[in-house]
């Protein structure tokens, strides 16, 4: 461990040396370069701004557009776009990245290309060569605990009797947000290729639910305005509403913690591949990592250090922590989404 | 006319048309025929699909589910129109008869919420029916509830917000056909000791009723169409076709099916209302026999 | 005596209808404008102060002021556009007579009746069969085909209005047709037209279900750029943009209104 950060330090310390009067002769690299960046909008947008755009246009002088668009939306364009794509980056999560490869848009990202995707931490590259992730996010149960009475510990919970008229779940087309229904599934005996348990599950929650959140943003309001008391979230909102004064727990299920990782793809017939790379090695570095954590608690997919005070907050803390991560078969996923969906729907609207 | 002018005449008109119609061929017509056509791909992601097939229809009609759906999704609409008559003509009416400075914040009012992007007034809205939102506030400090209720996510908030989204294309209907109304005739009404019940059912009524129809027409093909409004104030509970449509399609990328039902709500809707005008129409012929009788 | 019972209540119905209707047209409007100023950091109603931070960081906020411009911008070309596309066409309706008018009148008030969705793809796959996806035309050619119904409408609406006598008259002094449009017609229906300018410019300026297509890097539009921050943020900035949205169609609807006198809008 001593020896690596030393080395680590020696490196940098080198490199800094090297760097300086290299960037001032090489008069920044991408001047003049606009790189388009497919964004999600809002917080998100602004973080990767400051930490990843901002830094490398000081550097080298590129510029970084980002666009925020829906994932859905995104991907019709890239499809309908093959030849000459809107954006140079374009972001998917765990489930998108089944999507992009199907429609086979997206390029291979070699580690010779990226150096610090050497960093990544092991498992956490789900699709070869493909898409560079970046970030970690999970689905867990949240609870207002001055609005119940009893604790929730697990996904099945959430079907308590008493829960009656209060919890709020992801809308089914979202399908990450979706897998608290394979923590039901598989906290009742059953797994991905055999839901039952969960649809059962689903139907017995079905006077439970008040709505489904059309997007988490959605799900924060139904909670600051005492519209539900429970419900399913990502971990980054738990957070949010907690720093807003919102008396949440968030829940660890001890059978198993769901989520998805964010990545970063480069289409195939991208205008600025160059500028992309930089633009991912910016992403994986430690400046680049610490930022969707520092202001959104999200989880890291590299081996960077985290500050205590952040770490705190965050799901994947520790060793223990990350053991309850469930890998997920997202092919599988994303196959039945489809029949999942309708049969969701017809759960809960018949 | 003489025949070279008459050509002559023919030829300004096609002129004229040209650019609206080339317009709407080129990029209404030819793109959602393009959809059109994806619906009959046999196939179910994206435009992959090949050949011809009628299955996509055939499965929207053999589930009762989606059949339900659709009906729901009329009932809605019916009632949404309704309701926007009810309350929308005599808006646009009394609108008509104002003098002009007192109409001019009226119309700005009736207009404002038609230029509001859907994301505004749906947020607007959730500030109103939320749970510590103004009604159950205003309700509570009445006595008339105990505890607050959940308003949004039904049936009856999604119908609200649609009727408070379409009512003004009603208003603007009854109130351009109103216009054109001499209030010369409402006065020789009343001057043939006519009382304004007996005025608006004979007189005022009959002779808006191109406006109520354009209006209602209008109410009703909006609304079996909305999809933003069903999925955030209805919390994906309240099920519209629409919003259905819009999954589809947006989610999981089954365009095939997606452009199916959306066929299907089209052709349906177009139906559903042409049925309507000509009922109407042909009860307003015999109306008019009765009086002439 | 019954009749005045009658007619009283009748008044009175009215009068509640009117209240009601109003009231829901305008609040949730109100309610935005209300609350885009508070002085908290969440979207809580009533605000618990007031303070123009949230308008402050609306106006630093580069992506929303990039997005109002190409926005407002995309709705006058397209009003523009719109009005020459639709008088002409309404004009022709209305004071010409030809074969297949009524399936002529469809197809111009087609455009209201297609679900977006199909609109807005069969759009994005047309516009990427040509290469032009990357440009500002789809936006235009998209806003513009749901603008014309509008337009055609309240157009062939104040074309029916006037008489077409001091038309026919000039016909008879051998005037050109369009020198008759342009000396006659055009004057005398110019509160139409400039309420049909409303239409269209709303129309272009608010939508969303289309525009989503349509926009790309360069040119997203206020609407678009609204529903995906709505998307993963929730802060009183929705409510500043969203009630700068509400004043600048405010200021084109007054000054229209200012130009033809209140009493002949819409």
């Amino acid at each position: 461990m001593i020896r690596r950060t030393f080395l680590k330090l020696a490196t940098a310390t080198a490199m800094s040396a090297l760097a300086a009067p290299y960037v001032h002769a090489q008069d920044k690299k991408f001047a003049g370069v606009t790189l388009r960046v497919g964004g999600w909008g809002g917080l998100y947008d602004e973080t990767i701004k400051k930490y990843v755009a901002a830094p490398l246009e000081e550097r080298t002088g590129l510029k970084v557009e980002m666009t925020a668009g829906t994932q859905s939306a995104d991907l019709v364009k890239m499809v309908a776009n093959r030849e000459n794509p809107p954006y140079d980056i374009y972001q998917a999560d765990s489930a998108y990245m089944v999507e992009a490869l199907k429609a086979d848009f997206i390029r291979e990202i070699k580690e010779s290309d990226v150096p610090n995707i050497k960093r990544i931490l092991p498992g956490f590259r789900e699709y070869d060569e493909y898409g560079v992730p970046y970030s970690v996010f999970t689905y867990i149960p949240v609870f207002n605990s001055e609005q119940l009475e009893k604790p929730i510990t697990t996904y099945t919970d959430l079907a308590r009797p008493d829960l009656e008229g209060k919890i709020t779940l992801p809308a089914a087309t979202f399908d990450t947000n979706c897998l608290y229904l394979l923590g039901m599934a598989e906290e009742n005996g059953g797994s991905i290729s055999n839901m039952e348990p969960a649809f059962k599950l689903l139907e017995k929650a079905k006077d439970n639910i008040v709505a489904l959140g059309q997007s988490t943003v959605a799900m924060i309001q139904m909670f600051e305005n005492g519209e539900v008391a429970a419900g399913v979230m990502s971990d980054a909102r738990g957070y949010e509403m907690r720093a807003k004064g919102l008396p949440i727990v968030s829940v660890m299920p001890p059978q198993g913690i769901y989520g998805a990782t964010s990545y970063m793809n480069i289409p195939k017939n991208a205008k600025n591949p160059e500028a992309a790379l930089a633009f991912l090695e910016q992403m994986l570095s430690d400046e680049g990592m610490l930022g969707l954590p520092r202001s959104m608690r999200l989880g890291v997919t590299t081996d960077v250090k985290l500050p205590e005070d952040i770490a705190k907050d965050m799901t994947f803390n520790s060793l223990e922590r990350l053991a309850l991560k469930k890998n997920v078969d997202w092919e599988k996923w994303m196959a039945d989404r489809s029949s999942r969906i309708e049969r969701i729907n017809k759960i809960l609207r018949g | 006319m003489n025949p070279p002018l008459e050509r002559n005449r023919k030829f300004t008109a096609a002129l004229l048309l040209a650019p609206m119609v080339l317009l709407l061929l080129g990029f209404l017509v030819v793109p959602v025929a393009g959809v059109l056509r994806s619906s009959f791909l046999d196939g179910d992601y994206l435009l992959e699909g090949t050949g011809f097939t009628v299955g996509h229809y055939l499965r929207f009609f053999s589930d009762s589910y989606y059949s339900s759906i659709l009906w729901e999704t009329f009932v809605d609409g019916v009632i949404v129109s309704l309701i926007c008559l009810v309350v929308g003509f005599p808006t646009g009416y009394s609108l008509a008869r104002l003098p002009p400075l007192a109409r001019r914040w009226r119309t700005i009012i009736v207009i404002l919420p038609l230029t509001l992007s859907l994301v505004v007034i749906v947020f607007g809205w959730l500030i109103i029916l939320g749970r510590n939102g103004l009604l159950n506030s205003v309700l509570f400090n009445l006595g008339i509830i105990s505890s607050p209720k959940t308003l949004l996510f039904t049936r009856p908030a999604v119908i609200l917000v649609l009727v408070q989204q379409f009512l003004p294309f009603m208003i603007l209907s009854v109130l351009s056909v109103v216009t054109q109304i001499d209030p010369v005739l409402e006065q020789a009404a009343s001057n043939l000791r006519a009382n304004r019940l007996v005025t608006f059912r004979r007189v005022i009524i009959p002779l808006a009723t191109p406006g109520i129809l354009v209006g209602c027409n209008l109410v009703f093909v909006l609304s079996i169409s909305a999809f933003i409004t069903p999925r955030l104030i209805g919390g994906n509970r309240v099920p519209m076709l629409g919003s259905l449509i819009y999954e589809r399609i947006m989610s999981e990328f089954n365009w095939p099916s997606g452009a199916a039902m959306a066929f299907i709500l089209f052709v349906a809707g177009l139906g559903f209302t042409a049925a309507f005008n000509a009922l109407a129409a042909s009860r307003l012929v015999m109306g008019g026999r009765l009086h002439a009788r | 005596m019954r009749d005045d019972f009658s007619d009283n209540v009748m008044k009175m119905a009215g009068a509640v209808v009117r209240a009601v209707v109003y009231t829901m047209l305008a609040l949730p409007a109100v309610l935005v404008i209300i609350s885009s100023f508070t002085s908290g950091t969440s979207m809580n109603f009533p605000p618990p102060g007031f303070s123009l931070q949230w308008y402050q960081r609306a106006f630093e906020s580069e992506p929303f002021m990039k997005a109002l411009w190409t926005s407002t911008y995309v709705a006058v070309i397209v009003s523009f556009l719109a009005l020459i596309i639709g008088f002409a066409a309404a004009f022709a309706i209305n004071r010409f007579s030809f074969p297949g008018k009524g399936l002529l009148q469809g197809l111009a008030f087609s455009p209201l009746v297609v679900p977006a969705v199909v609109l807005g793809i069969g759009l994005l796959y047309l516009f990427a069969w040509m290469h032009l996806t990357q440009t500002m035309l789809p936006l235009l050619v998209g806003h513009l085909v749901l603008a014309i119904p509008y337009v055609v409408r309240t157009v062939l609406a104040s074309l029916s209005l006037h008489n077409r006598v001091l038309e026919e008259a000039a016909m008879n002094l051998r005037a050109t047709p369009f020198q008759v449009i342009r000396r006659i017609t055009l004057p005398l229906i110019l509160p139409g037209l400039l309420s049909a300018a409303i239409f269209a410019f709303v129309t272009s300026f608010g939508n969303v279900t289309v525009s989503v297509f349509l926009t790309y890097g360069g040119n997203v539009t206020l609407p678009v750029q609204l529903f995906t921050y709505v998307d993963a943020s929730y802060d009183p900035l929705v409510a500043a943009v969203s009630s700068i949205m509400i004043f600048v169609t405010l200021a084109v609807i007054l000054t229209i209104e200012h130009l033809i006198g209140a009493e002949r809008l819409a």
